[in-house]
């Protein structure tokens, strides 16, 4: 019976058969394989010959990108020219030869570039992960091309702004023709304090009772913010984010019903989102808007972010126009608050303001 | 006259005359390991192989394809009378250098070794 030869490993034979270079190449793969079985008969397992067979192949395979002259032509071939019928793969390998060769002789040089490319990295690693979250993630919600805030600028300093008051928001959201739905939000921290349990510091957010609906997000367990909890006197209730309702009550669906304390003040628990539904981004807890805002009066109160669903077919140029043309009426009507308040127009919105 | 050979130069060549006509890739490696304790990779080999060619001190040939190879050939080497005077001549070299130090190079190993 003839015998049959022990087959290398496999995955570091095809290293070997892509990677060693020159003229050797063919002898050079015949003795790996033969040395294999030596090692195969001489080692204590098989194990063994497969580790001493792999680093073998790397060895080889660094000696050869490092020493081996390219495949054709002369044994040093100039880095940067490919000639006609040069192989793309032995003209890259000469390249990158010449190019550690090069930095191998400037160790300085290599550590500055080194030092200089980290940098560099780590800034525009910083700046994608502002631009993406901003630009060019799309919100985890329904239609999210729909979504706008809407903002204006302060007529006598240019300045951009972003925020409005109470009865401004009330107005733009009574008044408008452009959207289905609009939403007030102010974001702060609170304390929350329950019996037996650590004081915690959350991120809190006063949202309007439109805000879920016009997200299209749906709790997870229970209700999310009624009209009737959006008033002034209502018993104050609170809707839970996913991570808070499992890192602080454990992910139990009890918590339903259970009254919390915020910053001293007894809330209901009415609902959880569900994992990854946030907003604005980090928010840990919601309550409504109305029972909790101070400034409901105050039109030169300007804290109040405004999100907005695009009715349907509305462009947002034309919804810009809309709320341009109730920010004229407001100045008009209210000269004492609003003199100094530009068109307030909209963008798309993102998660992060 | 031939380049100087270096060390790894010579100890190759010593490995060719030790094998005779069976010198190639795996017994060269193999010789180098067991007298030498020299643990070398496959392609370091071969460069070396290639340097004493071009210097016309090796020649080499090829043997038959083997199954336990993956049917690939062997490239044999043997030294060629250049090569002959030149390891002789090395030889010689470290012999006379060497005259009358055995003595002491022997106590050095034995310091070394702490046999």
């Amino acid at each position: 019976m003839k015998a049959v030869a022990p087959a290398p490993p496999r995955a570091a034979m095809w290293l070997a058969r892509h990677l060693v270079r020159g003229a050797h190449r063919e002898f050079l793969l015949g003795d790996l394989a033969e040395a294999y079985s030596l090692e195969l008969a001489r080692a204590r397992s098989p194990r063994e010959a497969r580790l001493w067979f792999r680093s073998q192949v790397l060895r080889s395979v660094a000696w050869s990108l490092v020493h081996a002259p390219a495949r054709r032509g002369s044994t040093r071939r100039i880095a940067g020219r490919r000639r006609p019928g040069d192989d793309l793969v032995v003209t890259l390998l000469a390249n990158a030869k010449y190019a550690l060769r090069a930095l191998l002789r400037s160790p300085g040089f290599v550590l500055v570039a080194v030092a200089t490319l980290a940098i560099g990295i780590g800034g525009m690693t910083t700046i994608f992960s502002f631009v993406d979250a901003v630009l060019l993630r799309a919100l985890p919600f329904d239609e999210p091309q729909g979504l706008v805030v809407l903002g204006g600028y302060d007529r006598q300093t240019g300045a951009g702004r972003f925020t409005s008051s109470f009865p401004d928001f009330a107005d733009f959201r009574d008044r408008n023709r452009s959207f289905a739905a609009m939403a007030g939000i102010d974001t702060g921290s609170a304390h929350l304090t329950g019996r037996e349990v650590e004081p915690l510091r959350v991120s809190l957010a006063q949202v309007s009772h439109e805000l879920f609906p016009l997200l299209g997000v749906e709790p997870a367990l229970g209700r999310g913010l009624l009209a009737e909890d959006d008033r002034v006197g209502a018993e104050p209730v609170a809707v839970l984010s996913h991570g808070l309702w499992k890192s602080r009550y454990g992910s139990d669906p009890g918590v339903l019903g259970r009254r919390i304390l915020l910053d001293g003040v007894d809330h209901v628990v009415v609902g959880v989102l569900g994992p990854g539904e946030s907003f604005p981004e980090s928010t840990d807890v919601w309550v409504a808007l109305e029972s909790h805002y101070t400034a409901l009066e105050h039109r030169g109160v300007h804290t109040l972010k405004i999100v907005a669903r695009l009715g349907d077919g509305v462009s947002l140029a034309q919804a810009g126009e809309d709320v341009d043309a109730i920010a004229l009426d407001l100045r008009e009507l209210y000269p004492g608050t609003n003199t100094d308040q530009g068109g307030r127009g909209s963008s798309p919105c993102s998660s992060r303001w | 006259m031939a380049d100087h050979l270096g060390e790894f130069e010579q100890l190759v060549m010593l490995a060719l005359l030790r094998l005779d006509e069976n010198a190639y890739g795996v017994t060269v490696r193999e010789e180098l390991a067991e007298r030498a304790g020299r643990d070398v990779a496959m392609g370091a080999l071969y460069t070396t192989f290639d340097r004493l060619e071009k210097k016309g001190l090796i020649s080499s040939r090829l043997g038959e394809p083997t199954a336990v190879r993956g049917g690939r050939r062997k490239k044999l080497y043997r030294l060629e009378p250049a090569g002959q005077r030149a390891l002789s001549r090395s030889w010689q070299t470290l012999s006379r250098m060497t005259e009358g130090l055995e003595a002491t190079l022997h106590r050095f190993g034995r310091e070394t070794t702490g046999k």
